[in-house]
């Protein structure tokens, strides 16, 4: 805890880098997520296939995951922004899908039938309907992204897990202590405020 | 009057990698204002055929034509607004209010404000719901009031073609009961054409104009109740309607048409009294538990009397 209290504005800097990467690791893998997730949740010839290649990606650990892109994509914030986003998918296609699916046919079939286009039964009805799944979803992928991204200070990307590696090194147990606080209250607070929203969105 | 014709031309409908039609080459014609009931077992087609004509689902064969209008010749968003749709499980947004699902249709039209909520208004008052309910969310209501949305829905923009799909076949026999004898009202009252499908005979018989049984994707006979069930076209309407039944052709047979002209004078002071539009099955109901004669009353006048003999006289044709 001291070790907080006495460098506040480097922890800023650590706090805004981890954010920054999972913010946009999030972001990007959303706009991946949402439409892979429509598709295999409407379309049963392509779950098999999303559902194989991302859960693939799942399973391997982010260690792995960030030494395998290095060599492609080279040291920093991109390659933890994309290795996270990967890491991402699984969550959010799973919970997508659940969205998609959990909506009663009956509601799309009159939504069809009263002369809705596709694109307005999309937009009124089934994402709406699919919504508090979804940011269910985010909620888990959050929390999960802002424990792996101490991993990112390993590839030169910054972060918390800035902290952790120096801690390591220097064999300096309140930078340990400090990083471990830190990344563990940030997911407290992002698992409470994204509860908020999916009651918001659910009600 | 707001009401369409609608003409079936040999329409049939095969889903791929199926080895029969679904729906094999029926011609059927609806004349405005017409309450025509499509009946059969399930699998007979009859919800298949219903969907082709606001086109969920798109016949392989013949064409669908509207008002002298193809229906294929638009496109099916815009055609579907102007045709009512109702389903049994209903079917209601459950993230919109009462209101905002009635006014689905008017919106996609394009509607302003003023009219919209004027117009949710009416057809609240139209299928007896209070106005309170306009707040409300959907599970709030109970299955028989929600299917009243539903049917308030499906007339809101005044469609001249209305499609119920065994729109009462989830809500119990009270309930059911109570909301034929809405849509009969509702019907009177708009004159909208009407394609109600259903398995119930009894419902059937009660609600059509005419009655188009359907087997095995086959269009077996198209006829008013009374004479579906006096002159079955085949061996699989007889036994669906159960023709030989004497009560239920006596449920379609109704007070006014029986009743003998002449009123003795002497009748009318002691005479039990029964509407004109009461069935005879009715009317037999209350000569076994009143005795001779009934009185047979329209509008407060008497316009006839019925015995037994009336009754048997009327059944032997």
């Amino acid at each position: 805890m001291s070790w907080l209290a006495s460098h506040p504005l480097e922890l800023a800097e650590l706090l805004e880098q981890h954010l920054a990467i999972v913010g946009t690791a999030l972001l990007a893998a959303l706009i991946i997520a949402l439409p892979l997730g429509y598709l295999a949740a409407r379309r049963p010839a392509a779950t098999g296939p999303i559902y194989g290649i991302f859960g693939a990606i799942y399973t391997i650990p982010s260690l792995a995951l960030l030494a395998l892109l290095v060599p492609v994509l080279g040291l920093g914030f991109w390659t933890a922004v994309v290795a996270l986003a990967a890491y991402a998918q699984m969550i959010l296609i799973r919970n997508t899908v659940a969205g998609f699916q959990g909506i009663d046919p009956a509601q799309l079939e009159a939504a069809a039938g009263l002369g809705m286009t596709r694109a307005q039964q999309l937009w009124r009805v089934e994402l709406p309907l699919a919504l508090p799944v979804i940011v269910g979803g985010v909620r888990i992928a959050t929390v999960a992204l802002i424990a792996i991204a101490s991993v990112a200070a390993w590839i030169n990307a910054g972060g918390l897990g800035v902290l952790f590696f120096d801690g390591i090194h220097r064999n300096d147990v309140q930078k340990i202590v400090a990083g471990s606080i830190a990344s563990a209250a940030l997911a407290v607070i992002a698992d409470a405020l994204l509860r908020g929203i999916e009651r918001i969105v659910r009600s | 009057m707001n009401s369409a014709s609608l003409e079936l031309r040999g329409v049939g409908v095969r889903y791929p990698g199926a080895e029969r039609d679904a729906v094999g080459g029926v011609d059927l014609t609806v004349a405005p204002g017409e309450f025509l009931v499509l009946l059969g077992a399930s699998g007979s087609g009859k919800s298949t055929l219903l969907r082709t004509i606001n086109r969920l689902v798109v016949p392989t064969a013949g064409s669908v034509v509207i008002d002298g209008q193809d229906t294929a010749a638009r496109p099916a968003p815009e055609l579907r607004r102007g045709i009512g749709y109702v389903i049994q499980a209903v079917g209601l947004l459950p993230h919109l209010t009462v209101g905002e699902n009635i006014a689905i249709v008017p919106e996609l039209l394009g509607w302003e404000k003023a009219r919209i909520a004027a117009r949710v208004e009416a057809l609240l008052k139209m299928v007896r719901l209070d106005l309170s309910y306009r707040a409300r969310l959907p599970r709030e209501l109970s299955g028989g009031e929600q299917q009243r949305v539903g049917v308030a829905r499906a007339l809101a923009a005044e469609p001249p073609l209305l499609l119920m799909d065994e729109p009462f076949g989830a809500l119990d026999a009270i309930v059911r009961s109570e909301l034929g004898t809405e849509m009969l009202r509702i019907h009177r009252d708009l004159g909208t054409t009407i394609v109600f499908v259903t398995h119930d005979v009894d419902e059937a018989l009660r609600l059509a104009d005419r009655i188009a049984v359907f087997h095995d994707g086959r269009l077996l006979q198209v006829d008013a109740p009374l004479r579906l069930l006096t002159h079955p076209a085949d061996p699989y309407v007889a036994k669906l309607t159960d023709s030989s039944d004497v009560l239920r052709r006596l449920s379609v047979m109704y007070a006014a048409d029986a009743a003998t002209a002449e009123i003795p004078s002497a009748v009318e002071e002691r005479a039990q009294h029964i509407d004109a539009r009461s069935t005879l099955r009715d009317a037999l109901g209350l000569l076994l538990l009143a005795g001779e004669p009934l009185l047979v009353v329209a509008d407060g006048r008497a316009i006839g009397v019925l015995r037994f003999a009336t009754i048997a006289a009327a059944l032997r044709g």
